[in-house]
């Protein structure tokens, strides 16, 4: 035994257990030479199979498994070489087009004219012709090979002879080898693995159920027979095999003439078009040094170095015709007025900023171009690109630059990259407690207070909950826990990255199949951004980011009321804008409304944009995980004395108190400290970020060592410094992507502070995005001065719009059930004459029912003048009316029904809000807990504008709505609670034994009455929390 | 006029359990309610859990099926009892007998209640009433209330707390209906949502809108609202009290191997029982018949108590597997429960084994999924109480005469197998076969099932063929590490 050609991974979808890595390393150690990948629909796992193969010296074969047509039948194709390679990809994408998701039903037409490089294997468990041989129906499994002699060559058809150790296998692999001799073709033995051990076989059972949505027990035939799917060390395979020698023999035959190496050298970006006798370096340097003569003035010594040592190290990699596109990309989006920036270390680059793709100057704030692109690098740099982004909208915005590169380099060199959706805790405990059976009560109590991604983590906690922990500790759910645990990491379905975009020269179908997305004229590759980027692929992200829809149109509504502003020409030097910003004044603001973000500010107090930049980049889990936050913030204050972990360091640690903030400083710091090149210190902190490597840490680690202690560093300054680096790198802003964003937060600050109505009728219109809700940012707007006017039918449009500098009239947009359609029908409608009754709204815009019900439970009707139970009765009336009109001959007009309504009861103040915010999502004159608030008050809850009047230490009763639940991981324990009524917002802290008493009115309940101890600090007003009840 | 009895069952164990065991509570005495809450509980394979509750405990958050600690934890005053099976059988026959003696056209209205429909005047009721109370004898508690239409006998019995006495006289209805939810009334969901949004909460509330108003908005319901709200009923509720007796008959050709068919029939034995169980039934007794060519066998096994592990149906089934001799050929496998207190002639023992209505629609869709997997086209029979016996039957046969092939059916058999350093067998040593060398290994194969059940499989089979010129199969059983002759 040889080698398998029929192996299947995790990338089969619900159809093998384990990664192509684990599958490769698992037949090296078992000693096999050659290892087939053939993962059904699909190439999913080539690049990491392929990699993994180099580097375990095995051969790599790469197939894929087919259905044929429609009919219950598969075949495998296999690249004999690099042509085979393409072909093969070719063949998959035509099938896909065609098929439904997650299926590739191949037809004859699919093949190209020429399959020599193609080796077909017929015969897999579920083929038609082991079925055929099963019942040995000999003739029909004989016209059955014979019909693929009309596309394949003979010599290219190989029928695979299986072993899985199940009854039945030995008869038929002799009716295989006699089918294989009589039509003078060749038999592979294979023993199909889809695992590496026997155990797993478990979890393929799992997978099977999960994939036919039935519990295993009701499964039956469906379920594997035994756990034999995996590849045997090679002394079992060869005594498995050996009756049948010549199955080996055909094996080694095989392997021979297989030569497939995946080239990768001419799979680039295409060439940008250019004008004759012009070249893509000439263009960007033109394009360079025209924006730098308008931006720093021709005799700007330092820009111009820094611009003409980035352009020869861009064009020296082979870049430009990368910026180019990226440069026609910002072109047109701003052509077609959606507003868009670069985000990310792209920022580093002054060209980029020069070609207008990021708005920061990296001269200004020192940006260190080599995070972005040095001479040793070897990943390809990607630009990530933010733009406006308002579905359903019809405004233009990211879908319409998406479709832009589609139609500029063609549909066949353009494809969105995948992205795989694994099993996490959650979902792996639904999943598998649906098909072994667990009660459906259990499993919904377990998936909602397991509270956590990991699936060790989430049943660790379980087992911390008293009313969880008996039922977890039972034996009878071992098979459950071991089950998801063992689907953790495991793909559940592929869907489309949010924005990373693949361009190549060559079509992009012959380089890596192509799918059809969901989402209408997009197509997505079989990798994802890791794959591609080792496949050495060029990938562009374009990303959506709604905050620069909410900056757009604030402009646009600036415009119309008379402000020629540029909102990107700010001075970024406003002190009221940053008075605002330190008293945590935020709410809806971008990056730095979170409640975290809110509790640092008033402690923080950034005064200028480089603090800001910093204040962005704190509060995230790397500074928090490295224990810098803190340090960083008492040596802001003063509090701390500023302390270098080597005086070395303090050229690149000063600006942020001698604590690594940002990305650049890591690589700084191991220059500096160890001696490092640009490309070592970037291998460095690529290695000890999400894509870690043990074994390319440990070898860096020990060369930081070395070249640390040749500057004189002492061993444990050098560990202080090496850790310091570990805990920071992994989820750590780059500092240029904190300035991108900065640039954002300003802005959005600024409009808060002097235009609250244009901002916050923009952020409705957004919506959904952000923290708050609608509510809670209408709740804010008013307590700044600003009239909010409900929806109304009479005056309101779709969107949202800022009437004067401070009040809003609200639009139909906020209406739920409401279409832009009908609204737009409203509008002109009403544009024609007054809409002045129901029956006069029903007749001439034709609404359902349900619709005209939610605009008079949002009070959009009330200017009719009629109470909204009254209006909903006539509306119901006249429903009924016009059914039985319906009977009315054609063209003759409904008359208009005279409609006797009783006396209705009065609707009180909690049943209009419950009303007014189930229809809009906002209550029009009161917020919800006033509703309630006679009641809280009687029981002695106050109010929180009462609560913040409270002196530090002070026992507290305050009642409001919940809004936000938070329980970081990197919180120890301690859970947050947003707290909202009327006068205000606070937040609720919960010590990890408070958590778990209350845990599930924590993650439940909306009213809340709460005692506590009030906590004052920097005039932030918190809650730590004694008990809470459902209010 | 309709006398209405209501028997919560938590209150019928506690009243149990205080006169059997006077120390554990208040010494029971015919009037006397028990002051606490009461949550029945049962014994399963996953520990303590509710059986059922007294209307205080459910209001509380105590549901059916919800472990014990957390039942305790939301009502901690309730008494937590167990069941006593026996106990309550005697206890529902002497109801019975009871009932019987108060003459026919009792109607059941729910799991808990009875109405029970007296021509008689107000007085005379009262006294009937009074009459009632004798039930006490037999240790049981009952409410009592009375009503002029079904539709008011049963909000009485849904809102007459446990234990009390409730007698309520002509002029008392209006004020009895007025608070009421509109929620007690059975409306399509419509026709509530709209009820709820006009503001319209309570019976007394929806009693101010004229008949006209009503019928305009809500056409024929508009008679029936205008009717219910005054606590009269034009559609008396029908009566649902049925038997449900399951049978599923399966055909079993191309089973090559009797461990498949154990499986088959084990496998047919839990759905059922799953489905008995989410509705909150348990079964008392299965029959199975094995429908052979020439004979049949049929099992009768009955238990003691209630049964839920479907784990003890296996191990009674295991105990008669062994003890009996299965026919040759099998052909099909028919697999009837049989409920609690079953009592075919006795019109009212059958109401104790009545199900809700929703049984009757789960149970189609339980049908169509099981005509899905591969079970034979389902008939269902249903008749109620109103037209002589009730029963639910089903019926799952195939359409047409099924030519399959029919296989021999046996029982493993425990042997002793020499084997070699390799673990194979060379040597067997069985009744049959006497010792016997083995000649060659033809086939050897594995099976690996049920890992997630209390009883997984896992074993190795070999066809082996033996000195004497036959040739058998044989397996190792890894549970065990026992080797098994599998003849057939």
């Amino acid at each position: 035994m040889l080698c398998e050609f029929y192996a299947r991974s995790h990338f089969s979808l619900l159809d093998g257990v384990c990664s192509p890595q684990d599958l490769v390393q698992d037949a090296a150690e078992k000693g096999y030479k050659a290892l087939g990948l053939c993962d059904r629909a699909g190439l999913y796992g080539a690049i990491p199979f392929y990699q993994q193969c180099l580097q375990s010296g095995i051969q790599p074969v790469l197939g894929s498994t087919l259905s044929v047509g429609e009919k219950n039948d598969q075949i495998v194709l296999l690249a004999r070489n690099q042509n085979g390679y393409s072909r093969l990809c070719e063949i998959i994408t035509r099938a896909r087009s065609r098929s439904p998701k997650g299926e590739a039903f191949w037809i004859p037409s699919d093949l190209p004219a020429d399959t020599c490089d193609i080796v077909l294997l017929l015969g897999t468990p579920e083929s038609c012709l082991r079925l055929n041989l099963d019942a040995n129906h000999l003739q029909a499994a004989r016209a059955y090979v014979e019909s693929f002699f009309d596309y394949f060559s003979p010599k290219n058809i190989y029928l695979l002879a299986w072993h899985r150790q199940e009854e039945g296998d030995s008869t038929r692999i002799r009716k295989t080898l006699d089918l294989a001799e009589a039509l003078g073709i060749g038999a592979l033995a294979s023993q199909v693995p889809q695992y590496t051990t026997r155990e797993e076989g478990r979890t393929l059972d799992v997978l099977y159920g999960i994939r036919a949505r039935q519990p295993l027990s009701e499964m039956g035939s469906q379920l594997p027979v035994n756990h034999q799917r995996y590849l045997k060390p090679m002394k079992e395979a060869r005594e498995l095999f050996s009756p049948w020698p010549e199955l080996l023999h055909a094996q080694q035959r095989l392997l021979e003439c297989m030569d497939f190496q995946l080239d990768t050298s001419d799979w680039r970006i295409p060439e940008f078009p250019l004008a004759k006798h012009e070249t893509s370096a000439q263009m960007l340097k033109n394009l360079c040094e025209k924006a730098r003569h308008r931006i720093y003035g021709p005799k700007h010594r330092a820009s111009y170095q820094r611009m003409r040592q980035e352009l020869q190290l861009i064009q020296k990699k082979n870049l430009c015709g990368y910026f180019l596109v990226v440069w026609d990309l910002m072109r047109y989006a701003r052509e077609k007025g959606v507003r868009g920036q670069g985000r990310g270390s792209g920022a580093n680059s002054i060209v980029a900023y020069l070609l207008g793709i990021t708005p920061v100057d990296p001269l200004a704030y020192n940006l260190l171009f080599g995070r972005f692109l040095h001479e040793g690098s070897t990943a390809t740099p990607d630009i990530d690109l933010d733009f406006a982004s308002t579905p359903n909208t019809h405004r233009p915005d990211r879908e319409d630059i998406i479709q832009y590169v589609y139609q500029k380099y063609g549909r066949e060199h353009v494809a969105m990259a995948c992205t795989f959706t694994t099993f996490k805790a959650r979902m792996a405990i639904r999943e598998a407690g649906a098909v072994l059976g667990v009660s459906e009560e259990i499993i919904g109590r377990m998936a909602r207070l397991s509270g956590s991604y990991s699936v060790e983590h989430a049943l660790e906690s379980l087992k911390e909950i008293p009313e969880i922990r008996p039922i977890v500790e039972r034996p009878s759910f071992e098979p459950f826990l071991h089950s998801v645990q063992a689907l953790q990491g495991i793909p559940r379905h592929v869907s489309i990255h949010v924005g990373g975009m693949v361009v190549t020269s060559k079509p992009i179908s012959s380089i890596v199949p192509v799918e059809p997305a969901a989402m209408a004229n997009r197509t997505v590759v079989q990798w994802d951004k890791d794959m591609l980027e080792d496949a050495g692929l060029i990938k562009m992200d374009i990303l959506g980011l709604r905050m620069l829809s909410v900056i757009e149109e604030s402009e646009q509504m600036l415009r119309r009321q008379g402000h020629e502003i540029c909102l990107n020409s700010l001075e970024r030097n406003d002190t009221a804008v940053y008075e605002r910003i330190c008293a945590a004044d935020t709410l809806g603001t971008f990056q730095v409304e979170s409640s975290a973000q809110m509790q640092t500010l008033p402690r923080t107090r950034p005064r200028n944009f480089e603090d800001l930049a910093a204040q962005v980049a704190i509060v995230r889990p790397g500074p928090m995980q490295g224990n810098m936050m803190n340090p960083y913030i008492a040596r802001r204050q003063g509090r701390e004395e500023i302390e270098m972990m080597h005086p070395c360091l303090e050229t690149v640690l000063k600006e942020t108190f001698g604590v690594i903030l940002y990305q650049e400083q890591v690589l700084q710091v191991a220059m500096l400290a160890a001696g490092f090149s640009e490309s070592q210190a970037d291998r460095l902190r690529r290695a000890m970020s999400k894509k870690r490597s043990r074994r390319e840490m440990q070898k860096l680690a020990d060369e930081f060592h070395i070249g640390a202690e040749q500057k004189g560093l002492s061993s444990e300054v050098r560990t202080r410094i090496l850790n310091t680096l570990q805990g920071f790198a992994s989820y750590g802003f780059c500092k240029s992507h904190a300035l991108c964003f900065a640039h954002l937060t300003y802005i959005s600050c600024w409009l808060k502070t002097y235009h609250p109505a244009i901002f916050t009728a923009a952020l409705l219109n957004a919506q959904p995005m952000g923290f708050y809700s609608p509510q809670s940012l209408i709740r804010d707007a008013k307590a700044h001065g600003v009239q909010v006017r409900g929806v109304c039918l009479e005056k309101s449009g779709w969107f949202c719009e800022a009437s004067s500098k401070n009040s809003i009239q609200l639009g139909l947009i906020l209406q739920k059930n409401l279409s832009r359609e009908q609204a737009e029908k409203i509008v002109q409608a009403r544009a024609r004459k007054p809409i002045t009754s129901l029956w006069d709204l029903k007749n001439r815009t034709g609404m359902a029912g349900k619709v005209v019900e939610g605009l008079i439970q949002s009070g959009a009707l009330d200017y009719l003048k009629a109470s909204r139970r009254r209006l909903l009765w006539q509306l119901w009336l006249l429903e009924k009316r016009q059914d039985e009109d319906k009977g009315l001959k054609k063209g003759a007009l409904p008359l208009k029904p005279h409609l006797a309504i009783p006396a209705l009861p009065a609707q009180d103040e909690l049943s209009t809000v419950a009303g007014e915010i189930g229809a809009s999502g906002v209550g029009r004159q009161l917020h919800p807990m006033q509703a309630y608030r006679r009641r809280y008050a009687l029981s002695g809850f106050g109010r929180i504008a009462d609560f913040l009047r409270l002196p530090q230490g002070a026992k507290a009763r305050v009642a409001g709505q919940a809004m936000i639940r938070q329980k970081p991981p990197t919180a120890k324990g301690f859970a947050f609670l947003m707290l909202e009524d009327e006068t205000g917002m606070i937040q609720l802290i919960l010590n990890p034994e408070t958590y778990q008493r209350y845990r599930v009115l924590f993650r439940t309940a909306t009213f809340l009455k709460v005692t506590g101890t009030k906590q004052l600090s920097h005039g932030i007003h918190n809650l730590l929390v004694q008990t809470l009840q459902m209010g | 006029m309709m006398l209405v009895l209501h028997i919560p069952s938590a209150l019928l164990y506690a009243n149990l359990e205080t006169s059997m065991r006077p120390g554990v509570g208040t010494d029971f005495e015919p009037g006397l309610h028990l002051e606490q809450p009461a949550i029945l509980l049962e014994e399963t394979a996953s520990g303590r859990v509710v059986l059922d509750a007294c209307a205080e405990a459910l209001a509380q958050g105590v549901q059916k099926g919800m472990e014990e600690l957390r039942a305790s934890l939301l009502c901690p005053e309730a008494r937590l009892l167990m069941q006593k099976p026996q106990a309550l059988q005697t206890l529902h026959q002497q109801m019975f007998e009871a009932l019987d003696s108060l003459g026919p056209g009792a109607v059941q209205l729910d799991e808990q209640s009875f109405a029970l429909p007296l021509e008689k005047s107000e007085d005379e009721a009262t006294q009937e009433g009074m009459a009632l109370q004798s039930l006490r004898l037999f240790g049981l508690h009952a409410s009592l209330g009375r009503a002029r239409t079904a539709f008011l006998a049963h909000q009485i019995a849904r809102q007459t707390p446990c234990g009390a006495l409730r007698s309520l006289q002509r002029h008392q209805e209006s004020d009895f209906l007025k608070t009421l939810p509109l929620s007690i009334l059975e409306l399509k969901p419509g026709v509530h949502e709209k009820l709820n949004l006009s503001g319209f909460h309570s019976l007394g509330e929806l009693s101010s809108i004229s008949r006209p108003d009503l019928v305009r908005q809500f056409g024929l319901w508009g008679h029936r609202l205008y009717q219910l709200c005054r606590g009269e009923d034009l559609h008396l509720p029908k009566p649902y009290c049925m038997q449900q007796r399951f049978f599923v008959c399966r055909n079993v050709p191309g089973v090559e191997d009797p461990v498949w068919l154990y499986h088959i029939l084990c496998e047919a034995i839990e759905d059922l029982a799953q489905q008995m169980q989410s509705r909150g039934h348990h079964a008392l007794g299965l029959r199975i018949c094995l429908r052979g060519a020439q004979n049949s066998l049929n099992f009768e096994l009955r238990f003691p108590a209630p049964v839920q592990k479907i784990s003890a149906f296996r191990s009674v089934l295991d105990l008669h597997w062994r003890q009996k001799s299965p026919p040759s050929e099998v052909l099909q496998i028919e697999c009837e429960f049989l409920k609690v207190g079953q009592a075919r002639s006795s019109q009212q023992g059958l109401k104790a084994l009545s199900l809700h209505q929703k049984s009757h629609q789960k149970l189609e869709a339980v049908l169509k999924r099981m005509t899905q997997r591969g079970f034979d086209v389902a008939r269902i029979q249903t008749r109620d109480l109103q037209h002589g016996v009730p029963e639910k039957r089903v019926f799952l046969k195939k359409e047409g005469e099924t030519q399959g092939r029919s296989d021999g059916f046996y029982l493993p058999e425990n042997v002793w197998v020499e084997t070699n350093t390799e673990g194979r067998p060379v040597c067997l040593h069985s009744q049959r076969h006497g010792r016997r060398r083995i000649k060659a290994i033809l086939n050897q194969w594995e099976v690996c099932a049920d890992w997630w059940t209390a009883r997984p499989i896992q074993r190795t089979y070999f066809r082996v063929l033996l000195s004497n010129g036959a040739m058998v199969r044989v397996f190792l059983d890894h549970l065990c590490e026992e080797w098994f002759f599998q003849a057939g």
